[in-house]
């Protein structure tokens, strides 16, 4: 049964769910090794808008919330909501509700690009040196598949889904050939990049990830009409009028884009893509014009608590994001879909 | 008018379609028939553009197909193919509002809604809006499929851009259809043909095609094996020569023709 809700009370739920998203990111900044009172965030947060005005704020606990949790709040956002977005897309474009980004190879693409900087790159570039790496593996990759899947015609679809398997597996013997030359110091750090993480965003990194990420979100959430005329099937959907070519590979494009801009930050964060736009169709219904609002919002939200429980659960120690994601996110899943199937 | 002039189609390497005219003009009814493999659904394919021709050519009111927009397109023509399955869990609603995509800028207006609720009305299926899509049963999806294209060439609310004549083109709408929404559809067909709307329908029934259609085109292994209204059409002959049914035509002055297969 789809849920048949009116859009005031879709908008209603929007709200509740960017309030829900602001309470968390209050939670993000306050807690952590080090608590810094609301208070004090605040305090912080105006110093850093006008900083003539002297503010008393311990500079500890000021340097904690500007310079590590808040670019790490802005990141787990602008990553939550492309890969909700962008997940919403995909499974629009594939017609399939199992397509993420990892199909188009972006997030293996942007692995082999991270293993190649921190095997073989030294330390080239500095901070941003990484995530370009892996930003340029990423969009590599997702070209790479977007160009073997060219001139099928009509089975472009399938051919992507299939040269996508065939990128990703070059991609994973890639960097499983650099992870058996790497040396031991080279080989933790890949291995912690593998496995997601928001501990990597800082500012520098931000300003290079984060316009692109947030264009990308926001020219996705234009889809939404195209993608339910999609959801007919491509013929069906050309025969209403959609130009059906420009649109996927238009799609895909910003989707590859912007998910490679902040997967090449955080690593490879699992699960989000899929799960996300899941979870807003079983809340919303089908419709993609609301699907793809509501995924961004809940891909932020999902991500901001995993990575509060990221950094609380064990501190002072942090458990990567992308552990927390799938742990959390996964039992979420499957109680949501067995709570769909119970006749109503 | 859609005209297909002289066209012909291969596929494999083996020609599909050989050298076949045909035309329907607005307020008409074009039925095609055929045995199986004949050719009807790549002439369909044609009609709308979704195949073209290796030659000869397919004009839409007087311009090559593959000169309109496909926007353009779906401004003029409406189309029901075999097999239309949906993705994802839409309202009925949803699916029909969707036959507006075309038309429509952001949102769906209320002339879109009312549209869809109109085509919904001819079909039968006004109860059934606010349901799953993928939980109708095969007819009711098919119907929904035509009240859709319905929707795309509703007469009332189409937008200025929209050409003066539009058409509507159904690849065995019939199908899974029981007998009492057969004949509801296609005395569907009939009225939107009144109203204005050329249609294009290919059909397996043949006493159907006789009395809803006012022409009908026989293919016959790629070729036309003959056109023109019904009742000089289906003669016994050409039954027996394409269809390979030995049958006794009627001719009766109030009710048409009927066809009395003998077996």
């Amino acid at each position: 049964m789809t849920p048949a809700l009116t859009s005031r009370r879709f908008s209603a739920s929007l709200a509740g769910f960017a309030l829900a998203l602001s309470t968390a990111a209050v939670i993000a900044l306050t807690t952590g090794a080090l608590r810094v009172p609301a208070g004090d965030v605040l305090a912080a947060l105006g110093s850093a808008l006008r900083p003539t005005v002297p503010v008393a704020v311990d500079p500890a606990s000021a340097h904690v919330v500007l310079f590590v949790r808040a670019p790490r709040l802005a990141m787990a956002i602008i990553t939550g909501c492309i890969l909700g977005a962008s997940g919403a897309g995909l499974q629009g474009v594939f017609r399939n509700p199992l397509a993420d980004p990892g199909l188009l190879g972006i997030s293996s693409g942007a692995s082999l690009g991270a293993a190649l900087h921190i095997v073989a790159g030294g330390h080239a570039l500095g901070g941003v040196g990484l995530p370009l790496a892996a930003f340029a593996g990423g969009l590599g990759a997702a070209a790479l598949a977007g160009a073997f899947s060219a001139g099928a015609g009509a089975r472009a679809t399938g051919a992507l889904v299939l040269a996508g398997v065939g990128v990703n597996a070059a991609a994973g013997a890639g960097v499983g050939m650099l992870a058996h030359v790497a040396t031991d110091t080279q080989l933790r750090d890949l291995s912690f990049w593998l496995l997601g993480s928001l501990g990597g965003a800082t500012w520098p990194r931000l300003a290079v990830a984060a316009p692109v990420a947030v264009t990308s979100t926001l020219a996705l959430l234009r889809f939404g009409r195209p993608l339910n005329a999609l959801a007919l099937g491509e013929a069906d959907a050309g025969h209403l009028g959609l130009e059906v070519r420009t649109t996927r590979a238009l799609l895909l494009a910003v989707a590859a884009l912007g998910v490679s801009a902040t997967v090449a930050v955080t690593g490879p964060l699992g699960f989000v893509g899929l799960v996300v736009p899941h979870t807003a169709r079983m809340l919303f219904g089908a419709d993609a014009r609301r699907v793809l609002p509501a995924a961004a919002l809940l891909g932020a939200l999902l991500l901001v608590l995993a990575d509060i429980a990221a950094r609380t659960v064990a501190a002072p120690a942090e458990i990567p994001t992308g552990i927390v994601t799938a742990a959390v996110g996964a039992p979420f899943f499957l109680v949501l879909l067995r709570a769909q199937r119970r006749p109503a | 008018m859609i005209v297909a002039r002289g066209v012909w189609a291969r596929a494999s390497g083996r020609w599909i379609l050989r050298d076949v005219s045909c035309a329907v003009a607005p307020g008409e009814v074009l039925g095609v028939l055929g045995p199986n493999a004949a050719g009807k659904s790549t002439l369909f394919s044609l009609l709308t553009s979704e195949l073209t021709p290796d030659s000869g050519d397919v004009t839409l009111n007087g311009t090559p197909l593959r000169a309109h927009s496909p926007r353009a397109l779906a401004r003029a023509r409406g189309v029901v193919r075999q097999r239309s399955d949906v993705a994802f869990d839409l309202r009925v609603l949803d699916v029909v509002l969707l036959g507006r995509f075309c038309h429509a800028g952001r949102g769906d207006t209320r002339a879109d809604v009312d549209a869809a609720r109109r085509a919904l009305a001819d079909v039968d299926l006004s109860d059934l809006a606010e349901r799953s899509y993928t939980h109708l049963s095969g007819g009711e999806q098919r119907r929904a499929q035509i009240a859709r294209a319905l929707a795309q060439v509703d007469a009332d609310s189409a937008d200025p851009a929209s050409p003066p004549h539009r058409y509507l083109l159904l690849d065995e709408p019939l199908a899974n259809l029981d007998m009492c929404h057969q004949l509801d559809i296609l005395s569907l067909l009939r009225r939107k043909a009144r109203e204005g709307l050329g249609v294009v329908v290919v059909l397996h029934e043949l006493g159907l095609a006789a009395r809803a259609c006012d022409r009908l085109l026989v293919l016959h292994e790629g070729r036309a094996a003959r056109e023109g209204p019904p009742a000089d059409v289906l003669t016994p002959r050409l039954l027996q020569d394409v269809f390979r049914l030995r049958a006794r035509v009627r001719r009766d002055a109030s009710e048409g023709l009927s066809i009395d297969l003998l077996w």
